[in-house]
C-alpha cells in the first residue's frame, strides 16, 4: 500500500516539476516596446495628487487613514521594495495564494492598475477595444515604472479573455506563470485541477526564490495572513454601524494599500485604525447616514475613485462594497483541518477558488447571495452596480442581479463608463437623481 | 492556531464514553437486575457454548438497551452493555423472539435514535473514536491524508446496504428450522461476525476470544472482518471510512432528518467556502452543496458538527436541538 502510494506521489511530484518548467513558447515576437515616459509620470502624479485632494475633502474622516494615504499615494513603499533583497512576485487578480510566496520569503503585490495616463501607451501595443484595467497596467510596464519594474516574476491568472492573452504579451517582458483558472468551481473535477495548479506554483515560488516551502514557513504564513483577515473581519464589523464610521472611499483605500503593503505594519496600523473608530463609535458624534449604499461589479482601483467620488460628495456613504478590488481580496480566511503539506495546500487552493465570487466562473448565483447578505448585514438603502466598458461579465450578471433587487424593492442603479473622466457629468445627474429618489423613499 | 470548541468538547465526550462503555462497570457502576427482560435465545439455541466467538455476556453488563452503535458485547468484565444493536437486530430475528420482550428495546432503540440520529456515532460510539484517535495520530505525525476517490465513495455508499441487507437476510434465514443445523450454527449472529470489533475490544477489555476456523464458512467471514478490520485500520489515513459503510450507522442514519436535533444553515451566508467538505470525516458535500433547503441533515453524516465549527461565516451554519441553537459557526479568531 505505502509502497503503491510512494510510486504514485513520485510520479505526481515527477509530472508537477515538469509542469513547472513549461513556460511561454514565444516562437514568434510580439511587438515589444519599452519607453520611459516622463510625460506620463508626471501625469499620473497629477491625478494622484487631485483625487486625494477631492478625498480629504470628505468630512469626518479618522485619522488614522494619512498613513494608507501615504503609502498608496507616495514612493515610500516602492523605495523598500527596491531596498528588499529577496524577490518580489507580482500578480493579478485574487487567486494568488499569497501564503505561498510569504512562505519563501518573497513579496506579493498585486499590479492591477486604475490609471488613466498609462493607458494610451499601452494601446501602443495593445489593441483598443479591450478592458481599460489590462491596458492601464501593461501601460505601467511598458513606461517602465512603479511596482511593475520591480517584479522578479509576474503570476498571470486567466479569468477573462484580456487577463489571459495578457500573460504572453507580458511574456515578452519578463517571467510570467500561467495560473490557469478552472471555468467553474466545484467540489472534486475543478477542485483537483485547481489544487495541481497550485502545486505547479508552489514549485515554480520554490525554484524562483531557492528558498524550500516547509511545513513551518506555510503553518507560520497561513498565520499571519489569518491574522489580516481578522483585522479586516473587525474592520467591516465597525462599518456596519450606523452613523457610518468610514466612508468609502477611505475604506477602500485601507485596503488597497494592503496590496502591496508590508503584510505586517499593514496590520498594526488597520489595527489601531479599527481603535480609533472604535473610540468614535462610543463618542457618537458622528451624523446618521439614511444614504447608505452597497457598491458592487467590476474592480475600482486606485486612482479611478471618479465614482466613488461622485457617489460620496452627495451625503451618502458607500458602507459596503462588493469589489474585487475591495471585500473580495481579503474576506475569505484559510481553514485549515489538518496542519500536514497536502492538507494546508488543500485549504489554501479551496480558499483561492471556492468562495470566490468573481463572475469568471460559470455561475452567478453565488456572488448574489453575497451581495443579498451584505445588503441585509449592513443596512443598505440603495445597490449601486459598476461595470467597466468592455468588460463582459458584470454586464452579463447584471440583469440577473437587477432582477433579484428589483423583486426585494432595494433600488438599484448601474453604471457603465470605464476610466476616462470625460462623462464625470453625465454619471452625476444619474446619481444625483438617484440618491434623491433614495432621500423621498425615507 | 484556531480553536475549535465543539471539536474539543467531542473529543472529551468521546473520551470519556469510550471508557464509560468499555470499563464503566470496573468502577461499579453496575445495575444488577435489568428493567426490561434480556432478549434471551429459546431452548435448543446453544449457540453461546458452541462458537467461541458468540460467547455471550457474563457478568457486570449494566444495560440492556441498545443505543445503535457499536457497545461490543466483547467488553466483558467491565463493559456497559450486553451487546450492541447489531445483536438485537439480528437475533431478535433468529430467535423469533415474542414481542413483548422485543418491543421495550425497540422503543428505547427508537427513542433515542429520534432525539439524535447518528449523533451517537459522533460523540459515543467506542469504534469510532478509536478511528478518530488514529486518524489524529497521525496528524501529529504529520503524514498526508488519503482521500477516498469518487468511486471508492460511491461504491461505499451503495455497499453498505448490501451489508445490511446480507445481514439481515442471513438472519433471517437461520430462523428456519429446515436449514440443517450444521449450516445454521455458523451463521450464528453474522453481524457480528463481520465485525472488525471483535478483533480489539476482547484485546483492549482483557478478555482474548479464541477465533474458531473450523469450517470454511467461518474463514470467509474471518477474511471479510479481516478486510473490515483493515479498513478500520487505514482510517488513519482516511478518516472514519469504517462508518462509511458500518451496519449501525445505517440503522441510525435513517433518523437523521427529522430527529430533536437539527442542523441548519443560512443559505445566503454560506460562501460556499468548501471548508466544511474538507474538515469533515466523511467528506460529505451536501452540506457545501445545499442552497435551497434551510435543513442539512443527510444520511451520510455521523454527526459530529466539525463542519459547524469549522465554517468561518458566523450563523452560516447553526446546530439546534428542539428548536433551541445549541451551536452556531463563527469566524475564527487567535488566541
Ligand atoms: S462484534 Fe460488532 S456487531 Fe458484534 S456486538 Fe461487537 S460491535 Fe456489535
Ligand atoms: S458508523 Fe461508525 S461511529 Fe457509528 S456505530 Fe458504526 S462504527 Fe460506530
Ligand atoms: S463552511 Fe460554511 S460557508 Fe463554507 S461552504 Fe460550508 S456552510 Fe458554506
Ligand atoms: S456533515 Fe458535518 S456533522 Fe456530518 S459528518 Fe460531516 S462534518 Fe460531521
Amino acid at each position: 500500500m505505502n509502497f503503491f502510494k510512494r510510486i504514485k506521489k513520485a510520479g505526481r511530484d515527477f509530472e508537477i516539476k515538469k509542469l513547472a518548467q513549461k513556460e511561454f513558447e514565444r516562437r514568434y515576437s510580439y511587438p515589444v516596446l519599452k519607453k520611459e515616459n516622463w510625460q506620463v509620470k508626471e501625469k499620473l502624479k497629477e491625478a494622484t495628487s487631485k483625487n486625494l485632494e477631492l478625498i480629504r475633502k470628505a468630512p469626518h474622516r479618522p485619522e488614522g487613514i494619512s498613513y494608507y494615504e501615504d503609502i498608496i499615494s507616495g514612493d515610500k513603499r516602492e523605495k523598500e521594495l527596491q531596498k528588499f533583497s529577496g524577490k518580489i512576485i507580482g500578480s493579478f487578480c485574487i487567486f494568488t495564494p499569497e501564503e505561498l510566496i510569504h512562505s519563501a520569503c518573497a513579496i506579493p503585490v498585486r499590479l492591477c492598475a486604475g490609471a488613466y495616463d498609462t493607458i494610451s501607451i499601452a494601446e501602443e501595443v495593445l489593441p483598443r477595444d479591450i478592458c481599460p484595467l489590462v491596458k492601464s497596467s501593461f501601460g505601467f510596464k511598458v513606461a517602465r515604472f512603479s511596482y511593475f519594474e520591480l517584479c522578479d516574476a509576474v503570476i498571470s491568472p486567466t479569468p477573462c479573455d484580456d487577463k489571459k492573452k495578457l500573460g504572453e504579451i507580458l511574456s515578452n517582458y519578463l517571467p510570467v506563470w500561467s495560473l490557469r483558472l478552472p471555468q467553474s468551481k466545484e467540489i472534486g473535477h475543478s477542485q483537483e485541477y485547481w489544487l495541481r495548479e497550485i502545486r505547479i506554483l508552489k514549485e515554480r515560488i520554490e525554484q524562483l526564490t531557492c528558498n524550500k516551502i516547509t511545513k513551518k514557513s506555510l503553518k507560520e504564513s497561513i498565520r499571519i495572513l489569518h491574522k489580516r483577515q481578522e483585522v479586516l473581519r473587525r474592520f467591516y464589523e465597525l462599518r456596519k454601524n450606523n452613523p457610518p464610521l468610514i466612508n468609502g472611499r477611505d475604506a477602500l483605500l485601507v485596503i488597497q494599500t494592503g496590496f502591496y503593503d508590508d503584510i505586517n505594519r499593514w496590520i498594526e496600523k488597520t489595527q489601531k485604525l479599527c481603535d480609533e473608530l472604535e473610540e468614535r463609535k462610543s463618542n457618537n458624534k458622528l451624523p446618521l447616514s439614511n444614504c447608505r449604499l452597497l457598491l458592487t461589479g467590476a474592480p475600482i482601483i486606485w486612482p479611478n475613485y471618479k465614482l466613488l467620488n461622485i457617489i460620496e460628495e452627495m451625503q451618502s456613504t458607500i458602507v459596503i462594497d462588493e469589489l474585487c478590488s475591495g471585500t473580495r481580496h481579503f474576506y475569505d480566511p484559510v481553514e485549515v483541518n489538518e496542519w500536514t503539506m497536502d492538507g494546508m495546500l488543500q485549504a489554501i487552493a479551496n480558499r483561492y477558488l471556492l468562495p470566490s465570487s468573481c463572475p469568471c466562473f460559470t455561475e452567478s448565483d453565488d456572488r448574489i447571495d453575497k451581495i443579498l447578505q451584505s445588503a441585509e448585514d449592513f443596512k443598505v438603502n440603495g445597490v449601486i452596480h459598476h461595470s467597466l466598458r468592455l468588460c463582459p461579465l458584470y454586464d452579463m450578471e447584471l440583469p440577473k442581479v437587477s432582477r433579484v433587487f428589483k423583486d426585494k424593492g432595494i433600488p438599484f442603479l448601474a453604471i457603465h463608463t470605464d476610466y476616462s473622466l470625460e462623462d464625470i457629468e453625465q454619471i452625476r445627474t444619474r446619481v444625483e437623481a438617484f440618491l434623491e429618489m433614495l432621500r423621498s423613499r425615507t | 492556531m484556531t480553536p475549535r470548541p465543539i471539536t474539543l468538547t467531542r473529543k472529551i465526550v468521546q473520551f470519556v464514553s469510550f471508557f464509560l462503555i468499555l470499563y464503566g462497570a470496573l468502577l461499579g457502576i453496575r445495575v444488577e437486575t435489568p428493567l426490561i427482560p434480556f432478549v434471551r435465545a429459546p431452548e435448543g439455541f446453544t449457540s453461546e457454548e458452541r462458537i467461541a466467538l458468540m460467547r455471550g455476556p457474563k457478568h457486570g453488563q449494566v444495560f440492556d438497551t441498545y443505543i445503535g452503535i457499536k457497545t461490543c458485547r466483547f467488553a466483558r468484565g467491565g463493559g456497559l452493555f450486553r451487546a450492541c444493536f447489531m445483536h438485537f437486530f439480528s437475533e431478535a430475528i433468529t430467535w423469533r423472539t415474542p414481542w413483548k420482550d422485543f418491543l421495550p428495546h425497540l422503543v428505547i432503540f427508537l427513542l433515542l435514535a429520534v432525539m439524535l440520529g447518528t449523533f451517537w456515532c459522533g460523540w459515543v460510539c467506542p469504534l469510532g473514536f478509536i478511528q478518530d484517535t488514529l486518524a489524529s495520530l497521525r496528524i501529529k505525525l504529520g503524514l498526508n491524508r488519503l482521500s477516498l476517490s469518487k468511486i471508492w465513495q460511491e461504491f461505499l455508499k451503495k455497499f453498505k446496504w448490501v451489508l445490511i441487507g446480507f445481514i439481515l437476510f442471513v438472519s433471517l434465514l437461520i430462523a428456519f428450522p429446515q436449514l440443517p443445523w450444521w449450516i445454521r450454527k455458523e451463521l450464528f449472529i453474522v453481524g457480528c461476525q463481520l465485525c472488525p470489533s471483535r478483533f480489539i475490544i476482547p484485546y483492549i477489555t482483557g478478555h482474548p476470544i479464541e477465533q474458531s476456523l473450523f469450517s470454511p464458512l467461518l474463514i470467509i467471514f474471518f477474511s471479510i472482518a479481516m478486510v473490515f478490520m483493515a479498513v478500520l485500520i487505514m482510517s488513519a489515513f482516511t478518516k472514519r471510512s469504517f462508518c462509511r459503510f458500518c451496519p449501525n450507522g445505517v440503522l441510525l442514519s435513517f433518523f437523521n432528518r427529522g430527529s430533536f436535533l437539527v442542523k441548519e444553515k443560512d443559505l445566503t451566508r454560506c460562501t460556499r467556502c468548501g471548508i466544511c467538505v474538507d474538515s469533515c470525516p466523511l467528506e460529505n458535500e451536501n452540506v457545501y452543496e445545499e442552497k435551497k433547503n434551510k435543513n442539512v441533515d443527510f444520511p451520510d453524516c455521523i454527526r459530529c458538527f466539525r463542519c459547524v465549527d469549522s465554517c468561518p461565516e458566523d450563523g452560516a451554519l447553526s446546530v439546534k436541538f428542539l428548536g433551541l441553537k445549541a451551536w452556531k459557526s463563527k469566524f475564527k479568531r487567535s488566541k
